[in-house]
């Protein structure tokens, strides 16, 4: 009989050993470029929460349970229709696992032997690819090269061993385009067995995606190149993102993946700068890290940023594209900025008596007038809106959401708006001001 | 005819006269009939007799309708009042009348005298003879079956013209209505266009597009304007016929019901064919054609065997003794046996009957036809009430909503208005064609082919939905 501990020498060992000796005979490090602080032939209990690792909060999003079956976690994916809200007045019929759009965090220790079984409750056959998880070929998930299908109704099984930390992916490989468009990815977090740096206290993983959903619609649109309209982190956009929120003085790490389809990601943190400290790839080594203000996170990678939440407030942090702080934006209509309308609005009173000119100054005022239902809207869409900040209206949505760094927290639930000590807050000049420094309006 | 006598031959001649003289030439009995068969069928009424001149207020009438929003009923009240053709319609009445007393007269007699002066001193012979053409006298009443014959296919004929007036009225009211319709959604389409152009100038002004796109807006809206004025002149003409029909002046006053009225129910008429041809009145004609032929034809069978007979009287005062007699004068059938003017009658009978037949077999398909396009015609309506108008409506109503979620730009929500106008023209081009339908069903109905055939296509002019500029 082939125990579990042979078929790791048959597989993980077998590789390793080759791969060293294919090192060898370049001459070049036995070290792999991914992170690892176990040996790949050992064997390792199965890590604990709060006892091998601190676990990770995914915002709007949950961690998938595991059972330990004769010292193997054993994971349970379902990949199933899911009915999915991306922001209030914004839902579409989307699909994704165990019920989550996207699919739960499966979060494992490095040494960790898992067995994952997929069972499909999908029309469609779909496979579940274990994105930058150093796996046996087998058990890569490529639809038609790795393995068959999974048909409707089947439940495959995956099994490896985790030879590597940091932060990882899966989704679907089987009509990419269409699954991945639909929702069928999610993040993994693989834990460090020996960490060599020191653990952070609050541990961010945000997928970054973007979707097509034509206001009216309940479906996203999987057939679009270019055109996407809704940009989630964990597949909500605000005013859906839940807020990140910290304590002064915690170390704060986000783990961002991106598996948009067309688009990658610059996400700007304000009120830090960070550390970019590992990627899918593995961990940056302290020499190789540059501090940052702003991520960029491509298509296909993760990210992982550290830091030390020193400064409180409400901090944004979104995806610097503007294009991608919009919700639902529509693009094939005329410029209408600085136009003179006035002639128009006269013609239209009697044609249209409903009509409203919008955009001859910006876009900023619409999201506003949607909320306070000015103007009838697409059912099911959220056009421009964002929300009612404590000082006005915030004109962003979609890939944008908020880091909370407070002094006392009582618990990890949204602390509500950030109040500025006086002395700290902008506001409106005075006469006396003016005239001080000579400011001329 | 031999042994006829002076007496009698008075006696015929002047009871012959004797009635005639006693024949009203006024057509009152025919007008009444007509007026009668006219109301049963269309529920009109002919206002006034017009063998007498017209009434003093007619104007006065005419204008008190004409001062309130003209109905259908009111106009075709006017036509019935005031249609100039409907006079000369009804002196036809007058003709044939006038044609059937005529018929029961008899030539004038002949009266002859001749003197003679015998040789010596015998006194003068005096003869004197009095000659009627025998035959008139035998034909009055064949003459009279002809004439009342006629006279009956021209009460049909009257009728038919007045029920088809009637029909023409009804068709030239829904004709004007629906222009004015039409003209009025043409206006909502040129407010549309030119909100169009004036969001292309405002954005050209601005610097927010290039001047294609200004052109191009601007061009739509010109050519929108063009299709207005083609609109106006259909409202021009559509008045001008129906001021023909009322017998107005083109200057008269007047305002009519905006909206034609949507039907709300279709009744099929399986029977229709069946209804036609009984109520037909120029099968009624001309049935009554082939009576007045049938006597001619005995007229010209009787005369090509006996071509003229003349009696008479002669008097004769011989030798101071009167002598009388009667005399006859009959022309011989030996030159001319009358064979070819029976083989045409003869043949002006197969032709009336086969024209009968005829008009059976064009009746039975107009009336099948008719009562088709009336069906299509409700189908059409009715998909523009259900689906067509209800669903424009909605298409416009997300066009907005698409606009207000800025997903498209105001060139596209004109587009969509002008769509839904560019509908609505279709639906009171479906109107008008649904009851120009039923008013040629109604006219078979009661007896008349239409005059127009409902098959005939109008020119429509509509509003174009055109392009969609300015985006990028």
């Amino acid at each position: 009989m082939v125990t579990r501990r042979d078929m790791f020498r048959l597989t993980g060992g077998a590789m390793a050993g080759s791969a060293l000796l294919a090192a060898s005979a370049n001459n070049a490090t036995a070290d792999p470029a991914y992170a690892q602080t176990v040996d790949p032939d050992g064997v390792y209990t199965p890590g604990e929460p709060n006892r091998d690792y601190t676990p990770v909060t995914t915002p709007n999003g949950t961690t998938l349970p595991f059972r330990i079956i004769d010292g193997v976690k054993v994971f349970h994916l379902v990949a199933e229709p899911v009915q999915h809200q991306f922001a209030p007045g914004l839902q579409a019929r989307c699909w994704g696992y165990n019920g989550h759009v996207h699919g739960p965090t499966i979060e494992v220790v490095e040494g960790d032997r898992v067995r994952i079984y997929v069972t499909n409750r999908l029309e469609a056959p779909t496979t579940v690819h274990w994105h930058g998880v150093i796996v046996p070929s087998g058990m890569d998930g490529v639809g038609g090269l790795s393995q068959r299908a999974i048909h409707k109704g089947e439940t495959f099984k995956y099994e490896f061993s985790v030879r590597q930390y940091g932060t990882l992916m899966y989704h679907s490989h089987h009509d990419e385009m269409t699954q991945m468009g639909m929702g069928l990815m999610g993040m993994i977090v693989a834990h460090p067995r020996a960490p060599k740096t020191s653990i952070p206290d609050r541990d961010f993983v945000i997928m970054l995606s973007e979707w097509a959903i034509e206001p009216g619609t309940f479906r996203p649109d999987t057939n679009v190149m270019s055109d996407f309209n809704i940009l989630t982190m964990n597949a909500r956009c605000y005013p859906g993102t839940a807020p990140l929120v910290a304590q002064k003085g915690q170390r704060v790490r986000i783990r961002f993946g991106n598996l948009s389809a067309m688009d990658h990601h610059p996400i700007h943190l304000h009120g830090y700068a960070f550390q970019i400290t590992e990627t899918d790839g593995g961990s940056i080594p302290k020499a190789a890290q540059w501090p940052e203000t702003t991520v960029l996170v491509p298509v296909g990678s993760t990210r992982t940023i550290d830091f030390l939440a020193d400064n409180p407030g409400d901090w944004a942090m979104h995806c610097h594209m503007t294009h991608h702080i919009m919700n639902q934006m529509g693009h094939n209509i005329p410029n209408m900025v600085g136009a003179n309308f006035s002639a128009v609005d006269e013609k239209m009173t009697g044609l249209l008596p409903a009509y409203m000119t919008m955009g001859t100054d910006g876009m900023g005022d619409m999201g506003k007038h949607v909320e306070m239902g000015h103007m009838a809207m697409p059912i099911n869409s959220i056009p421009m809106v964002g929300a009612n900040g404590p000082h006005d209206y915030i004109t962003m949505g979609g890939m944008f959401t908020i880091l909370k760094v407070r002094e006392n927290l009582q618990g990890y639930e949204d602390p509500g708006w950030y109040q500025a000590p006086a002395e700290t807050q902008a506001k409106p000049a005075s006469t006396d001001e003016l005239i001080r420094d000579g400011i001329e309006t | 005819m031999a042994d006829l006598n002076l007496k009698s031959l008075f006696v015929v001649t002047v009871g012959i006269l004797a009635l005639s003289g006693c024949s009203s030439l006024q057509p009152t009995a025919e007008l009444s009939e007509v007026s009668m068969l006219v109301h049963e069928r269309t529920g009109e009424t002919i206002v006034w007799d017009p063998t007498l001149s017209p009434p003093k207020d007619i104007n006065t009438e005419i204008q008190s309708i004409l001062s309130k929003t003209l109905t259908m009923k009111s106009a075709v009240r006017i036509a019935l009042l005031n249609n100039s053709g409907l006079r000369a319609a009804y002196a036809e009445l007058g003709i044939g009348r006038a044609d059937l007393v005529q018929a029961g007269l008899v030539h004038n007699p002949l009266f002859e005298a001749a003197v003679k002066f015998p040789q010596g001193d015998h006194q003068l012979n005096l003869d004197l003879g009095i000659t009627l053409e025998l035959l008139d006298i035998l034909f009055v009443p064949l003459k009279r079956e002809i004439a009342d014959s006629e006279l009956n296919a021209k009460k049909a004929e009257v009728a038919g013209f007045v029920i088809g007036l009637i029909a023409d009225v009804r068709d030239a009211f829904v004709s004007l209505q629906a222009a004015q319709q039409i003209e009025n959604l043409f206006e909502q389409a040129v407010t549309a266009t030119a909100a169009s152009s004036a969001s292309a100038m405002a954005l050209y002004e601005a610097g927010n597009i290039n001047q294609l796109t200004f052109d191009t807006e601007r061009y739509f809206h010109e050519e929108t304007q063009l299709a207005r004025r083609e609109g106006n002149i259909r409202t021009l003409e559509a008045r001008e016929q129906l001021n023909t029909l009322l017998g107005l002046n083109q200057a008269t006053q007047w305002t009519l019901s905006l909206r034609l009225p949507s039907p709300s129910r279709f009744e099929a008429n399986d029977d229709i064919e069946r209804l036609a041809l009984d109520a037909s009145l120029e099968l009624t004609a001309a049935r009554a054609k082939l009576l007045a032929l049938g006597a001619t034809h005995r007229i010209k069978n009787t005369t090509a065997l006996i071509p003229v007979v003349e009696a008479g009287g002669v008097a004769e005062r011989n030798e101071r003794e009167w002598e009388a007699g009667p005399s006859f004068a009959v022309a011989l059938p030996i030159l001319d046996w009358g064979t070819a003017r029976r083989a045409k009658s003869r043949a002006e009978i197969v032709r009336a009957q086969e024209n009968y037949i005829g008009l059976q077999i064009k009746i039975v398909a107009v009336a099948k036809i008719a009562h088709a396009r009336l069906e299509k015609e409700w189908h059409k309506v009715s998909f523009y009430q259900k689906t067509a108008l209800p669903l424009q409506f909605r298409i416009l109503d997300q066009t907005l909503q698409q606009y207000n979620a800025m997903q498209i730009g105001i060139f596209e929500l004109l587009s969509a208005k002008r769509k839904q106008i560019a509908a609505g023209q279709a639906y009171i081009y479906a109107l008008r064609d649904f009851w120009m339908a039923q008013h040629a069903v109604d006219e078979i109905r009661a007896g008349r082919l239409p005059s127009v055939q409902p098959f005939e296509t109008f020119g429509s002019p509509m509003v174009s939905a055109g392009t969609v500029q300015g985006g990028h």
